[in-house]
């Protein structure tokens, strides 16, 4: 499965930890926009053509907290998950990362790549079971029953 | 005090693979050879979170922490001294939090060279914390500016 991801964070270093770490989750083929800081990832984001975007919190300028709410605010945006990786672990920061920015996922540094998978397989699934509902005409019959042991359900164990 | 060596102990068993030890030894050198990141809060108490890294240490926890080689007198360096610094301050913020005591972190400061010499305000309090990690020894120190 192909995915589109804009990460942005203020370090080049980390941006190319994160992508490198995302690639070795193996959960899907990675294609990479880069941002440096909020203003940047915003001149950067369209619905069409970014899938997904992990955004770090303290940043120059604007930071994640305010790019993900401006993300939230745009109607035709609202689909795309938007993954924080932050250093701020404290459990108000991160509750207002949900309550106020309404971010899909929390994810805090220093962050394995096993970390990540776990965080990402519930998210792309969701992704996936929503593109394939959209994409199938309504039922007029009810479903054959499927085989268990598909890809997600492997993940997932795995 | 006790939560900044928690955390410390915490951050870097992940990022070193092995947690560190405290060194007993507290004796300080005025001039640090390596790199320095700095973060300030502000918040119910002001204060600063210092990571010094001498450059041995340096070169190898980058190394651990980026997965990668960084030359240390690459602007890379900067930004992965930089992060740690700010992974250390946040698990820091976070327990303070539990007890009750918030604050806001800047972003880091990253100084870099030989002979370099922090100039902390006098008469504040200060407390050095020397630690030993499989990437070599380094420490934190904390200075307590102002309490609201």
């Amino acid at each position: 499965m192909k995915l589109r991801a804009l990460v942005i964070d203020d370090s080049r270093v980390m941006r190319n930890m994160v992508m490198d770490s995302l690639c070795k989750t193996g959960i899907a083929d990675f294609e990479f926009t880069e941002a440096g800081d909020g203003g940047e990832a915003i001149s950067k984001f369209d619905p069409d053509q970014i899938d997904i975007a992990f955004v770090d919190w303290n940043m120059p300028g604007l930071n994640g907290l305010e790019f993900a709410r401006h993300v939230r605010s745009l109607r035709w945006a609202r689909h795309v998950p938007l993954i924080m990786i932050t250093s701020e672990s404290a459990e108000g920061k991160k509750q207002d990362a949900y309550d106020k920015a309404r971010i899909t996922c929390y994810i805090t540094k220093p962050f394995t790549v096993e970390t990540m998978r776990r965080a990402l397989v519930p998210i792309v699934y969701e992704m996936v079971h929503r593109h394939d509902h959209d994409a199938k005409p309504a039922p007029t019959a009810a479903p054959a029953a499927k085989p268990g042991g598909g890809f997600f359900s492997k993940l997932i164990k795995g | 005090m006790d939560a900044v060596k928690r955390a410390v102990l915490a951050t870097f068993a992940v990022i070193c693979g092995a947690e560190p030890s405290c060194e007993t030894d507290l004796r300080e050198e005025i001039c640090h050879d390596g790199m320095v990141g700095i973060i300030s809060f502000v918040g119910d108490h002001s204060w600063c979170l210092m990571l010094g890294l001498p450059r041995e240490t340096t070169t190898r926890l980058a190394i651990a922490f980026a997965g990668f080689e960084i030359p240390i007198d690459s602007p890379d360096m900067g930004d992965v001294i930089g992060e740690l610094a700010n992974v250390l301050a946040g698990h820091v913020s976070a327990r303070l939090e539990e007890v009750g005591l918030k604050a806001q972190m800047s972003l880091p400061t990253v100084a870099r060279g030989q002979n370099v010499e922090l100039l902390l305000p006098h008469a504040l309090p200060t407390r050095r914390m020397p630690f030993s990690s499989v990437q070599g020894k380094f420490w934190v120190k904390v200075l307590m500016a102002r309490s609201h």
